[in-house]
């Protein structure tokens, strides 16, 4: 690093005069002028002009100034323009520091002008001695891959692929399954078109077929994700086939001579295993499929697949007959390495175990008790006329019940409402009544929850007088008569009376929970699940994000959502997933620096990051890895020894600001206070209180930081020690925090705070923190009105010149 | 205190279908519980209801709210012989 002598230009704006009303910018200009470093001082009308523009670059070009201090109020887009019009003369954009004067209440009002006077030289003072210790930096690009890795390929893991692959980006689509589809291919119909789901699916798959850009890895599982953003390395384990998918044209010769039938188990994947009735297995459907199959649940890829355990000892029949010779029956699990530059989890959902509420609705004990995914199964065959169904059979079906909200808006199941469920039990209802138009149905709710244009669906089904709507949940009990039907008997809660019916078939619209292969992503990414279990962000504005950098989530992956909501949610993942998809990956050059000459390998920094993105280097000093950190700085606040440092906002350049503060603005019983104000929230309310005519008092000086956690021990320490009569540091409430935690690191620490200012003979009370929302700019005036009031109890600072 | 207890209940009728005897006074125990959101404490102490409920629990048990609506039966019946 070469040894600069800083040549500083100070340039002071005041377009509308505001400023200069209160005090006098000329003092202000020629005192700076005289402070050692400053090469140029002046104050200016207008700095958008070409001529001052000119004439700065002609200053810079002659070395006559090499950084420059703007005083005044500049929006950061301006700040922006004005970089990048001094870029061109070579001037690097981290060579500008910013003074606002007006932010400080310079200017405010017309009492008090000699305080504000000072005060703004002060500021500018500040801004001078952080000036010279300013680097140019520049951003650093690292080499990335342009492939994508997406863990799920039900509805919504399709279409992220086909945008992936709209956008010419290679996509590998992992599927725990045999084939794709997800949930949306056991389904009958969706709403609120009813469309056969097949329909969509190979709508979507007519982009994926015969890409050459999409790798499909079905029956896989990710077991590791290691690295960051660009630069994912994704180990997959594989089971086997049995069958080469080269080789397999879905001829089906090798199911006429399996001689094994296995039943087709279409309920929840999390349940018990089947409930076994008096043929055998639980299930409504009587289906069976042989030991080698179609892909499911759709046939896609088209390749067959064997189910190797139900193999008879010794069989090979399929692959004796097979004219293509594409079964291999002695296939073993294999692994392999995938590098991606984003990974999308869109690992859908499973239902709510209905077992779970079988002292409900005696789901277990009945067979005719059945869950809507069963219901769907058992409308897609009754609506292709096959009729493999056991008692009762579905063609002597004379009423049907649906039992809404079950599992879900409870709270000792799933304290949420599952979403889709109301309008789902509709589309069922509209469906059986188009194959049976004389059945009756019931349907037992709390709320009817159509939401939007499905309210079309509910107004269409509520003309028909066979279809009743009961506002209470029933006693499931068998029938008086000893015959198959239940008996069903709830309170109408409309008019307190009791409703009974002979069902001969329930329908339990049962809740959404996060998949298996959800819960299994979670643990292998290690990223939290949220309060309801699910994998999401920040549920209002970036549900797509993770707290891993390049691992996004879409679809039901995130939380009970219909199929277009799950289309949309995954187009939305796949967008910001793009953003790492470019081959290199850019990373702002603010990021953290460790001394490693002062590191004692404490490893606080280590576990404090919120994004957990500290690794070792070889001699055990921690490193960060830049395509996960956030640069929020976390690790600079709680670096007991002050190692650490974010690039153009090191402990450096804030111990030189703190310096050369000047109590001196007010008088001595008038407390002083350092400010270090988050950048998300609290700066902004301190900034909506000025602008508002809050007249915030003069006290503050307000010190922006990236996050209320970035604030060391050290600095506070510092600044108390030369005098500094109170610090406050506000930062997010709580759940607010765009770095997860960082106000509560903050609180962590100061227990060790107090300890080190207690053995400096200094009040801990001189140090206090506080949450302030970005629209609490009054709050914000009330927090240090109450603190300059008790500090001024408290008495100056026994360090106070 | 009752009152604010009945707050969660969303007036399902779970506690009236699963109650044993449910059906068999003028009011299920969700219009009591009914009557106690509108404040109306007399009409729930002196439902012909309260000289029902054997305390099976069940309705506290199957509520999808958590509300404790036999604890709340129990001190009704208390309320009763002391005020009316």
């Amino acid at each position: 690093m070469e040894k600069r002598i800083p040549k500083i230009g100070v340039y002071i704006c005041d377009p509308g005069g505001k400023v200069g009303k209160v005090i006098d910018l000329q003092i202000l200009a020629e005192k700076c002028g005289k402070t050692k470093g400053v090469e140029h001082s002046e104050v200016i009308a207008d700095p958008w002009s070409e001529e001052f523009l000119s004439g700065v670059r002609e200053k810079i070009g002659a070395g006559e100034i090499d950084r420059i201090i703007w005083g005044g109020r500049f929006t950061v887009r301006q700040q922006e323009i004005l970089k990048e019009k001094l870029t061109e003369a070579t001037l690097n954009p981290y060579l500008h520091e910013w003074c606002d004067l007006e932010l400080h209440g310079v200017g405010q009002n017309t009492e008090g002008t000699n305080v504000q006077q000072k005060k703004a030289l002060s500021l500018v003072k500040m801004a001078i001695a952080r000036a010279k210790h300013l680097q140019p930096l520049e951003p650093l690009d690292i080499p990335a891959t342009d492939a994508a890795v997406i863990v799920g390929a039900g509805i919504a893991g399709l279409h992220v692929a086909a945008s992936f692959l709209e956008r010419g980006k290679p996509v590998h689509l992992v599927e725990q399954q045999s084939g794709v589809g997800g949930k949306v291919a056991l389904l009958s119909r969706f709403y609120p078109l009813n469309c056969d789901p097949h329909c969509g699916l190979e709508y979507v798959l007519k982009s994926l077929r015969g890409s050459d850009k999409l790798t499909l890895h079905t029956l896989s599982k990710p077991t590791a994700i290691e690295g960051a953003a660009g630069n994912f390395l994704v180990t997959l384990q594989t089971e086997p086939r049995y069958v080469d998918e080269n080789r397999c044209n879905g001829c089906g010769l090798c199911t006429e001579v399996c001689p094994v039938d296995l039943p087709v188990y279409t309920d929840n994947v999390q349940d018990e295993p089947p409930f076994q009735w008096e043929n055998g297995i639980g299930s409504m459907i009587r289906d069976t499929r042989k030991a080698i199959h179609p892909s499911l649940p759709y046939a896609f890829p088209e390749s067959y697949v064997v189910d190797r355990q139900a193999c008879p000892e010794g069989c090979a029949k399929c692959r004796d007959i097979c004219p293509t010779q594409a079964i291999e029956l002695d296939q073993v699990p294999s692994e392999r390495n995938l590098k991606a530059g984003a990974v999308v989890a869109t690992t859908g959902w499973d239902p709510y175990p209905l077992s779970k509420m079988s002292a409900y609705f005696g789901y277990g004990s009945y067979p005719n008790v059945i869950g809507n995914l069963e219901m769907e199964q058992l409308l897609s065959r009754m609506s292709r006329g096959i009729d493999n169904l056991s008692a009762p059979p579905v063609k002597d079906l004379k009423t049907v019940g649906f039992v809404q909200c079950v599992g879900s808006r409870n709270k000792q199941h799933l304290s949420y409402c599952s979403s889709i469920c109301c309008s789902a039990t509709i589309k069922q209802i509209q469906q059986l009544k188009s194959i049976q138009p004389e059945v009756t149905c019931v349907v037992y709710y709390q709320d009817m929850r159509c939401i939007g244009f499905e309210e079309d669906m509910y107004q269409a089904v509520k003309k028909s007088e066979d279809i009743l709507f009961v506002r209470g949940f029933p006693q499931i009990t068998g029938s008086e008569s000893g015959s198959s039907q239940l008996l069903a008997v709830a309170e109408d809660t409309f008019s307190g009376k009791p409703v009974k019916k002979d069902l001969d078939l329930l329908v339990l619209a049962g809740g959404m929970q996060l998949s298996q292969a959800g819960q299994d992503f979670a643990e292998v990414s290690g990223l939290p699940l949220n309060e309801n279990n699910f994998l999401t962000g920040h549920y209002q504005c970036y549900p797509e994000e993770s707290q891993r950098s390049g691992i996004l989530s879409g679809g039901c992956a995130r939380g009970p959502m219909n199929v277009s909501q799950s289309i949309d949610s995954a187009n939305r993942a796949a967008l910001k997933a793009l953003n790492f998809l470019d081959g290199s990956i850019s990373i702002q050059p603010t990021y953290p620096l460790v001394d490693k000459t002062k590191c004692d390998e404490c490893k606080r920094c280590v576990e404090e990051c919120p994004f957990a993105c500290y690794h070792y280097d070889e001699k055990g000093f921690p490193e960060p890895d830049l395509g996960k950190c956030r640069q929020c700085g976390n690790c600079m606040g709680t670096c007991p020894v002050a190692a650490i440092s974010l690039n153009n906002f090191t402990i450096k350049q804030l111990a030189a600001q703190i310096e050369v503060l000047e109590n001196s603005f007010l008088d001595y019983e008038e407390p002083v206070i350092l400010a270090f104000l988050c950048e998300n929230d609290a700066y902004l309310a301190a900034r909506a209180a000025v602008d508002s005519g809050l007249n915030p008092p003069l006290n503050a000086i307000y010190v922006k930081v990236p996050c209320a956690g970035a604030v060391n021990n050290a600095v506070v320490a510092d600044a108390l020690a030369l005098g500094i009569d109170g610090i406050l540091i506000a930062g997010c409430s709580d759940g607010q925090c765009h770095y997860v935690n960082g106000n509560q690191l903050v609180l962590k620490r100061s227990g060790d705070l107090r300890e080190k200012l207690t053995t400096m003979m200094i009040e801990p009370e001189r140090v206090r923190s506080e949450s302030v929302e970005i629209q609490e700019s009054t709050r914000f005036v009330e927090i240090l009105e109450d603190y300059i009031k008790d500090l001024k109890e408290l008495g100056p600072n026994p360090f106070k010149i | 205190m009752i009152a604010n207890e009945t707050a969660p209940c969303v007036q399902c009728g779970y506690c009236s279908a699963y109650c044993e005897v449910g059906f068999l006074a003028a009011d299920t125990p969700r219009k009591v519980l009914r009557y106690l959101q509108r404040d109306d404490l007399q009409k729930a102490a002196t439902s012909s209801f309260l000289m029902l409920c054997k305390q099976c629990q069940t309705c506290g048990l199957i509520c999808p709210q958590g509300v404790d609506v036999a604890g709340i039966m129990r001190r009704l019946v208390r309320n009763r012989f002391l005020h009316y």
